[in-house]
């Protein structure tokens, strides 16, 4: 009896951690999404940004309306 | 760099905000909301408009929202700038030329320079009104049946509010020809009103710079005689004084719109002397200075 219930402590400890440690990286990703950091989008942005010292605003035109 | 862009119809124009940083394509949005907004508030062709309550109030004095006690404002420092030559009360005048909607057939800047009486610099008209507003009570008073023209100087002061919501950032806010600029420098073009090829390019930093002219909303009155949205505030009739454009630069789009219209109505001797700050003055021939 001993053993088994050694055995279910061990499987309930293996869910609990994995359910806490799921809910922790989901919640982690979530609030980074939700702040506009999407991760992924950070290396595609930060490979293909130029130099800011080569960078350029956008030229506007003034004319009569 | 990579700045959101916004262009769209508004003000009879295009108009387009550009924003750079985080959040960019978010500002540039609620930008373009504000200034839509705006034009339904403050159009004169719409008789509910805000500006059209106003202007058909009998009261002397009016309790007004504060954006429109800023465009009431706005005209008055107009006719204080430019010693009355920028006029934003004649909407009986410009009514009287035929600007009372849309715009009839428009004419060729070419042929209404061919028709066009002999030249002459404007000036202000003998009997100014004025229009002042009390912010503390937020009240505008002007005479009796006076009316405001938002016109030019709506887009001006427009895009200098906008400019208000986005500081700090890299920014142009582009209200129909009136533009307003923050952050790193750029291009700003001058297109010219004959054939809309780039007759000059500064490179601007912050501040305001605006472009009038007769060249856009030019057509054919009930005579027969050529006309346009810029009058001489002395007669009430549409100024041709050897200026077909001019552009100015300044700490602010509202006052660029100001200069570049006082360089327009005073001809083209005394056009230069309203662009202490730069700009580039387009005569009747094509030929154009920068200052």
């Amino acid at each position: 009896m001993t053993v088994r219930r050694r055995i279910l402590e061990i499987r309930r400890s293996v869910a609990v951690i994995a359910v806490a440690v799921f809910i922790a990286l989901f919640a982690t990703i979530y609030v980074q999404m939700a702040t506009g950091r999407d991760p992924a989008l950070g290396k595609v942005t930060s490979s293909q940004q130029q130099p800011a010292s080569q960078s350029q605003p956008g030229s506007v035109t003034t004319r009569q309306s | 760099m990579n700045e959101a862009r916004e262009s769209f119809p508004c003000f009879g124009a295009t108009c387009t905000v550009l924003v750079d940083g985080p959040a960019g394509a978010e500002a540039a949005r609620v930008a373009r909301n504000l200034l839509v907004s705006w034009h339904e508030r403050f159009t004169r062709f719409d008789p509910a408009s805000e500006l059209s309550r106003v202007n058909a109030d009998r009261r002397t004095t009016i309790p007004v929202t504060p954006l429109m006690g800023r465009l009431a404002a706005a005209v008055a420092h107009a006719a204080k700038l430019s010693g009355g030559l920028v006029d934003g009360t004649l909407l009986d005048e410009i009514e009287a030329a035929g600007y009372r909607d849309d715009l009839r057939e428009p004419l060729e800047l070419a042929e209404a320079l061919a028709l066009a009486p002999p030249r002459r610099p404007a000036t202000p008209r003998p009997d100014r009104r004025g229009v002042s507003v009390d912010f503390g009570s937020l009240v505008v008073t002007r005479p009796p049946g006076l009316r405001i023209d938002g016109g030019g100087l709506a887009k001006g002061l427009f895009a200098d509010v906008v400019a208000e919501t986005l500081a700090g950032r890299t920014f142009a806010v582009d209200c129909a020809g009136d533009v307003r600029l923050g952050g790193t420098p750029r291009a700003v073009h001058v297109e010219s009103p004959f054939d809309g090829s780039v007759l000059h390019t500064f490179r601007l930093a912050g501040g305001g710079i605006a472009t009038s002219g007769i060249g856009r909303r030019s057509w054919l009155d009930d005579r027969g005689a050529p006309a346009h949205h810029l009058l001489d505030p002395a007669t009430g009739r549409p100024a041709f004084t050897g200026v077909v454009q001019a552009t100015a630069i300044a700490p602010t789009a509202l006052e660029a719109e100001v200069r570049a219209k006082a360089a327009v109505l005073s001809g083209p001797e005394r056009a230069a002397g309203w662009l202490p700050h730069g700009g580039v003055v387009v005569l009747d021939d094509g030929a154009h200075v920068t200052v």
